[in-house]
């Protein structure tokens, strides 16, 4: 093996050969920007058709896959061995025909005006993106609009099963489909409610509304019960990931209005009434308010079911609860954030959120005094989503959610 | 199943598995212009390679074996997550580098593709500056070209739309 290598000497068809394994737009478009010869050898992205899939009451595939991604946008000098207050900046992107910014909580779509003739938005030659992870939701094939009635998606590593996901509905139900079948599968929950679904170290994990996780076997359908129940009575579990463990996050409304859970129905209806009167009316959420967290990571033990520990402080971390994810960050790699506190939005109703019926909010939540402020009100909170620091000779400005 | 002898650069000599051997497109090209019997020479492959390329495709047979699809015919993603999980913690770049080199000029497909996936992987996240000095590649851009690829982004965007 040689000590030092020199890549000019490696055989010029490979790099096509490298660069079509990129599907994802930002990727291309890097390595497109890198020289004459990576450019000429992969020519400009156009996405693979999206994978498609059936829905709870259809026959045949009448869905397809809509993916967001969250990326940390970093200078290369806020890498980490720069000093802490240069942070960076977290956006979502959803991959379509064409890139959408949205709010990386909310979702919500970041709009923009311009005065010259193209805004120099992530400019890769400049930012460093960094995938901090992906969300997903499904659209309709009719007209695209985002699916009604389904809490979360999850695609399914391809380890376990190539291209299916896991649904879960807004009542809590869990279904599974591969690309292309005919029907959703319905798992059995024998009479559990389910908050949230996501893939941890590789596998499928659902939360109950009484906290109670289980991990999915796809293949045999079976739920494997690997945990007590959360001593809590919150009304909605969130599972999120931070450093290889896995914590449930409890999300506590205000006691007139909790336990909503029946009149999702009625509810929902009500906004589509006022959604069709008129395009841009705006409509006030009727979602309860949230008023307090409590955080309990899960202790997994050998032969026994895990348990809940309480969580007082998540030390220089902050957990952000999307719309359509959860995921944890270390604070210091982000401007404006701080560690210890959770971000949410106080939209919980991914359609809604997407169909741009309801206008939601972005909030703090910090574990040291249980205080929540809104994103926006605070000096400098409304900065931390858009625009990023650095600037990029722009004449654009831009209006914030 | 018969064994087809190959020896490497270093003299050291492995035995292949016929069918691994048949998949490189070099290694078969000599075998039908000589006897099976003779050893094959690899001038350009040395031991440290060939020891991983017989590790990579055992990894490929087991997954096929696992899956029950041959990867060539579906390229689908569960295997080269697999191949990914199993051996990219341990290549630096410059073992990644000897490896594409050395399984191009054997001709391995299936193994080309799942390198060049791990390589691949290895431009994300990164900002172009950073894979330039990586791959020892030069700017050769000039301002407009610049200009050009910075338009690249924009429009790779939805359009900006003006808030009532």
């Amino acid at each position: 093996m040689d000590d030092t290598v020199d890549w000019s000497n490696l055989p010029v068809e490979l790099w096509p050969l490298i660069g079509e394994k990129l599907k994802v737009r930002i990727d291309s478009l890097r390595f497109r920007s890198v020289c004459h010869s990576w450019r000429s050898c992969l020519p400009r992205f156009h996405p693979s058709p999206p994978p498609k899939f059936p829905l709870p009451l259809s026959d045949g595939p009448t869905s397809f896959l809509s993916q967001n991604t969250v990326y940390l946008l970093q200078t290369p000098s806020t890498s980490s061995l720069a000093p802490p207050s240069c942070g960076g900046w977290l956006v979502k992107v959803e991959e379509c025909d064409r890139m959408i910014l949205r709010n990386p909580i909310t979702s919500r779509r970041i709009r923009y005006s311009n005065d010259s003739s193209s805004p120099e938005c992530f400019n890769l030659l400049e930012f460093r993106m960094i995938e901090l992870g992906k969300s997903y939701f499904l659209r309709y094939i009719q007209g695209s609009g985002s699916v009604v009635g389904l809490k979360k998606v999850i695609l399914l590593p391809p380890e376990i099963v190539d291209c299916a996901i896991l649904v879960m509905s807004d009542k809590g139900n869990l279904g599974f489909a591969r690309s292309g079948d005919e029907k959703l599968t319905r798992f059995s929950n024998g009479g559990f409610v389910f908050d949230d679904v996501i893939v941890f170290k590789g596998q499928p994990y659902v939360v109950d509304s009484l906290g109670c996780v289980f991990r999915i076997d796809v293949s045999s359908e079976a739920m494997v019960k690997i945990s007590s129940k959360v001593v809590g009575f919150g009304g909605r579990k969130h599972l999120v990931e931070s450093c290889g463990e896995l914590y449930v996050v409890d999300r506590y409304f205000d006691q007139e209005q909790n336990k909503q859970q029946g009149t999702g129905v009625e509810s929902d209806f009500s906004r589509f009434v006022l959604w069709r009167g008129g395009r841009h009316q705006r409509y006030q959420s009727g979602e309860p308010k949230v008023v307090d967290f409590m955080v309990y990571k899960l202790e997994l033990l050998d032969g026994e079911l895990g348990r809940w520990v309480e969580v007082k402080s998540l030390g220089d971390r902050a957990f952000f609860l999307a719309v359509d994810c959860c995921f944890s960050v270390l604070a210091q790699d982000l401007a404006g954030y701080k560690g210890n506190c959770i971000y949410f939005s106080n939209e919980n109703n991914v359609n809604l959120a997407l169909r741009e019926v309801t206008r939601p909010e972005s909030f703090v939540f910090n574990l040291e005094d249980h205080s929540i402020q809104k994103l926006g009100s605070s000096p400098g909170g409304s900065q931390i989503f858009w625009p990023p620091p650095i600037e990029l000779g722009s004449t654009c400005s831009y209006s914030l959610d | 199943m018969k064994k087809i002898s190959v020896r490497t650069s270093d003299g050291q000599e492995f035995e292949l598995e016929e069918n691994l051997a048949m998949e490189s497109a070099t290694i078969k090209t000599s075998l039908d212009a000589f006897s099976r019997d003779d050893i094959i020479l690899l001038p350009n492959v040395n031991s440290w390679e060939m020891v991983k390329i017989i590790e990579f495709f055992t990894k490929v047979q087991e997954l096929e074996t696992k899956f029950g699809v041959k990867f060539m015919e579906k390229k689908e993603g569960r295997f080269l997550e697999a191949f990914q999980a199993e051996f990219d913690k341990d290549l630096s770049d410059d073992n990644l580098y000897c490896l594409l080199w050395t399984v191009d000029y054997l001709g391995i497909e299936v193994l080309l593709e799942n390198l060049c996936h791990l390589m691949a992987e290895r431009t994300k996240n990164k900002t172009v500056e950073s894979c330039r000095n990586l791959f020892g590649v030069q700017h050769d851009y000039t301002p407009e070209e610049e200009a050009e690829i910075r338009e690249d982004y924009s429009w790779a965007f939805e359009g900006p739309e003006i808030e009532e």
